[in-house]
């Protein structure tokens, strides 16, 4: 039997052992991969829930997942809330990240990542793709952040709703010494 | 240690796009969390743990995948397999059917390296044709990240 006659065969039981095989692994691919967006299915694991460090500008970020893609690679932060909402902290989280990521390996981070929302109800996961901060804007917010905690801002920030204020455990000292969140 | 020196994590600085004044109130009057709040962390440690739980899963099974790889064995490790790869994650990567041939590759090209192995005539015919598709797959890579993407 010639070489060309194997390569035949081969070919055909490729094709039929393809079909079995993406049949069977459908099912299971999907169900590990809700709620990721089509580009980062199947795509390689760079890191999973490691912690990284800047010690250059001195941060230190806990990632929950990066894929390894031609564009560099991707963050995904998982949260999970009762509405499929992206906040401003989640863009500041992720940035946190990548300055903390390309620091220690020296990988190529993308400026674009995903949050993940699952719903704490229903379950249902949902991406959403955000542009992350570069790293002027988070080492202000680093510099402030640290002015804010030995008190060396007078009248520290709100939360951008009162409604955001309904959970917070120190709604009532804040409505008494800034008097503009009852 | 001064301040400057202090490492600051994610998590903290994503609260001040949250409340700076909660910040404030956590550093004087240390962290207080309502019910609420700890009932939401605890749906978010079991959330995350299920979401690392799949992270390993689907990293074993990117593992068990290409340990042998058809292109490497005709061609070697040089820019043509790399610009098929990028391809793979470009293209193939990003629809149902593609991803269902790079499963099928995966799960047959061991198999078929074995054979081709042996068969240095069929190797140099699929160098032949996998040289071709790659100069296919660069122009494709080229159009949709630019000619910097090696």
């Amino acid at each position: 039997m010639g070489d060309g006659v194997v390569a035949l065969i081969l070919l055909i039981a490729f094709v039929a052992s393809a079909i079995l095989f993406a049949r069977r692994r459908s099912s299971q691919i999907d169900d590990i991969e809700r709620g990721l967006p089509a580009e980062l299915r199947g795509a390689e694991i760079a890191y999973a829930e490691r912690t990284f460090r800047s010690h250059r500008h001195r941060l230190v970020a806990r990632l929950d997942r990066a894929y390894r893609t031609p564009a560099g690679v991707q963050l995904v932060e998982l949260k999970t809330r009762p509405r499929d909402a992206v906040y401003m902290s989640d863009v500041i989280e992720l940035s946190t990240q990548r300055i903390a990521l390309q620091d220690e390996t020296g990988e190529t981070v993308s400026d674009e990542a995903w949050v993940v929302v699952q719903n704490s109800r229903s379950g249902s996961r949902r991406p959403s793709k955000v542009r992350l901060l570069g790293l002027s804007e988070i080492a202000a917010m680093r510099e402030r952040y640290v002015a804010v905690v030995h008190g060396r801002v007078t009248r520290p920030a709100p939360a951008r709703t009162p409604s955001q204020c309904d959970h917070c455990a120190h709604k009532t000292r804040c409505g008494a010494k800034y008097q503009d969140r009852a | 240690m001064t301040d400057r020196d202090e490492f600051v994590s994610a998590s903290e600085l994503a609260r001040m796009g949250y409340c700076e004044r909660q910040v404030a109130f956590d550093a004087s009057h240390g962290q207080q969390v309502t019910v609420e709040q700890e009932r939401a962390r605890d749906r978010g440690l079991k959330a995350h743990a299920a979401f690392y739980d799949e992270s390993r899963r689907i990293a074993a099974a990117s593992a068990t995948k290409g340990r042998c790889f058809i292109a490497t064995l005709a061609l070697g490790e040089c820019g043509d397999t790399r610009t098929l790869r990028a391809f793979r994650d470009l293209y193939l990567r990003r629809s149902a059917c593609g991803r269902w041939f790079v499963g099928a590759y995966y799960a047959t090209s061991p198999a078929l390296c074995c054979w081709l192995e042996t068969r240095p005539r069929a190797i140099r015919a699929l160098r032949w044709l996998l040289k071709g598709l790659a100069r296919a797959a660069d122009a494709a890579v080229v159009l949709k990240v630019g000619r910097d993407h090696g």
